[in-house]
């Protein structure tokens, strides 16, 4: 891992990004979005949202359909305003069926905010976070 | 070599179509892994017979590096690729399947080569977001259950069952496995129309306009069965697996309520009925060593249109050498379906150290090899001779048959139209219903088949045209999206595989 000081910033804005997300907790992802942040989420419609108010109606709608989220994530690689993990993601629906998926995720940094967070997985066959179409 | 230089090498390669030098990226037991394919690659030799598969499946390809993180022997790559499905005939509105999607990419390098390359991104923007959904107007074969765990997308009506037709790769994939692998396809929409009996040899030669006087039990035949006008109904593979008892493995035409019919009220003395028999076909190089774990027969000493009953896994079975891929091949018909799903699961698990794939019929290979018909129907308009130029037309021999004396009227008058073969200029989009075509004059015709071969590179087509339109000539075929050129060939397009 590339430990740079100037470089910290985006890999630990995507491990609080996690931790959040592992956590469900609204009020933690709040502070890492800016106005402009682009989030990407295969498993949501549409799968990249922006801005504050999709986001926030977005992972709300996450945290109601979904019971645990659990990442198991390598060492991000940082380089600059981008980091990258890779690893495993973890779902369980509040419907009972558990999910496993091989995922990447990207994170690019502005200060203290994320201005994208991107997670790769493949969602072919696998039901949205959310029935409806986010706008 | 960094991370970041072996990967960008492997995009270049990528997009070059150069899969060797993609596989000389690697080390001998690298790996690679990627969100479309069904399981890791390992080796060189695997790598490079998948890695050709997967970068020869599509065209104008691109790739862009967009993010590019290594520590060591590590590299994180965010990207684009983007490229257009080969061989699918395009979308309605006349645009390309294509494959776009962000990735990203981790590369584990080991002694200046690639230990482990792992893609990830999402799959859904090249593939349907569902399978299609079905109506239970038609019947589902009792294999339906294994067509969806596999993937199966798109599914046809024939015979009133659904068809399971396209599964979730690129055609290119499916084409691949049939030549060099061993294929899986649910044909449990080919019914058998039995014929039982003392006279069941003698009913089907009085049906087919083929002389079948001459088959034994242990034989099939690929016969047309025509209407009392000499029009084509349907061209069944006829098996003979017992004494008295024939099976006419048809297309998608109700024969068996016309043999019923034509034998209800009559001195036939058979019995005509449609028996729980749903087939498979496997087909392939690797079919022989699939089956011969599970069925104690002797197939390697079968000789091609023959036929014999054994188990397969357990279960009664007749087996046939014949199927729809113009290569190598079986079919397995169960004299029961009531097993249908461990039947399926068997001939999956023997096959599985040959990479078996379950796919649809692979319909760019069939017409390579001109195996197909002229994809005829009940009042079609359409003789005999037009489809076989006559060569399944036995018009003298003795005994009768139903449209034996139209055929001859015929014969006499002048067959007015002939079966050619279509090299197309360009691309054409899937042949939904037949196009109209002409030489520019005054002669016609109609193309019934059209599909993209991958042996040729180009698209082909098989038609049914007016006798003035000869081998050579250019013709103008009229299709959803336009006007295309084309020249008339002869069928097979290509010559069988070693």
């Amino acid at each position: 891992m590339n430990t740079q000081s100037s470089d910290l910033q985006a890999s630990s804005a995507l491990l609080n990004y996690v931790a959040a997300l592992e956590n469900k907790d609204i009020k933690s992802v709040a502070p890492l979005i800016g106005h402009h942040t682009l989030v990407e989420i295969p498993f949501m419609r549409p799968n990249r949202l922006v801005g504050q108010p999709e986001i926030s109606k977005a992972h709300a709608d996450i945290f109601e359909a979904l019971d645990s989220i659990d990442f198991v994530l390598g060492t991000p690689l940082e380089k600059d305003r981008f980091a990258i993990a890779e690893g495993e993601l973890r779902v369980q629906r509040k419907s009972g069926e558990e999910y496993t998926h091989q995922i990447g995720i990207v994170a690019q940094t502005d200060g203290e905010i994320l201005t994208r967070i991107s997670l790769y997985a493949d969602a072919r066959d696998i039901r949205m976070w959310s029935d409806r179409t986010i706008l | 070599m960094t991370p970041t230089q072996a990967f960008e090498a492997y995009c270049t390669a990528f997009v070059n179509g150069d899969h060797i030098a993609m596989a000389d990226l690697f080390t001998e037991d690298g790996v690679f892994e990627a969100s479309s394919i069904e399981k890791p690659l390992k080796g060189k030799e695997e790598l490079r017979s998948q890695l050709r598969i997967i970068a020869q499946s599509s065209k104008n390809i691109s790739t862009d590096i967009r993010v590019a993180i290594e520590s060591g022997s590590t590299g994180h790559f965010e990207g684009v690729y983007e490229a257009e499905i080969i061989g699918t005939g395009g979308k309605i509105d006349g645009s390309p399947h294509r494959i776009d999607f962000k990735f990203v990419a981790v590369v584990e390098m080991q002694d200046g080569k690639i230990a482990r390359l792992t893609e990830i991104y999402d799959t859904r923007p090249f593939h349907p977001e569902e399978r299609q959904r079905m109506w239970n107007i038609n019947r589902r074969t009792p294999y339906w259950n294994k067509t969806v765990d596999a993937k199966c997308k798109e599914w046809s009506v024939y015979n009133n069952m659904h068809f399971p037709m396209i599964y979730s790769r690129t055609p290119y994939e499916d084409y691949c496995a049939l030549l060099e692998g061993v294929t899986l396809w649910d044909v449990a929409l080919e019914r058998q129309t039995q014929l039982k009996g003392p006279d069941a040899h003698a009913f089907l030669d009085y049906l087919c306009c083929r002389d079948m006087s001459l088959m034994e039990v242990g034989d099939c035949r690929y016969a047309l069965v025509c209407d009392e006008n000499g029009m084509m109904m349907c061209d069944p593979v006829v098996l003979y697996p017992w004494k008295d008892t024939i099976w006419l493995s048809h297309g998608n035409t109700d024969l068996t309520l016309w043999a019923r019919g034509i034998v209800m009220g009559s001195t036939w003395n058979i019995e005509v009925s449609e028996p729980d028999v749903a087939p498979l076909q496997v087909q392939g190089p690797f079919a022989l060593k699939t089956l011969s774990k599970i069925c104690p027969a002797s197939l390697a000493k079968m000789k091609n249109y023959t036929c014999l009953v054994t188990q397969v896994a357990g279960q009664d079975c007749v087996v046939s050498r014949t199927g729809w891929s113009g290569g190598f091949g079986f079919e397995v018909y169960p004299l029961s379906s009531d097993r249908a799903s461990e039947l399926w699961d068997a001939i999956m698990e023997a096959g599985n150290e040959f990479g078996i794939k379950v796919t649809g019929p692979v319909i760019h290979r069939a017409i390579e090899r001109g195996v197909t018909d002229l994809n005829y129907y009940m009042n079609s308009d359409m003789n005999a001779f037009e489809d076989t130029g006559g060569k399944l037309v036995n018009i003298d021999k003795p005994a009768d048959f139903i449209g034996k004396q139209a055929l001859q009227n015929i014969d006499a008058s002048g067959v007015k139209r002939h079966s050619v073969g279509l090299l197309f200029e360009g691309d054409v989009p899937r042949l939904e219903w037949f196009w109209e075509m002409n030489d520019g004059n005054d002669c016609t015709g109609e193309v019934r088949w059209a599909i993209y071969s991958f042996e040729l590179g180009q698209y082909i087509g098989i038609a049914v045209v007016d006798n003035g339109i000869g081998i050579g000539d250019q013709v103008f075929v009229s299709h959803p999206n336009g006007v295309c050129r084309a020249e008339i060939t002869t069928i097979p397009f290509v010559k069988r595989s070693a």
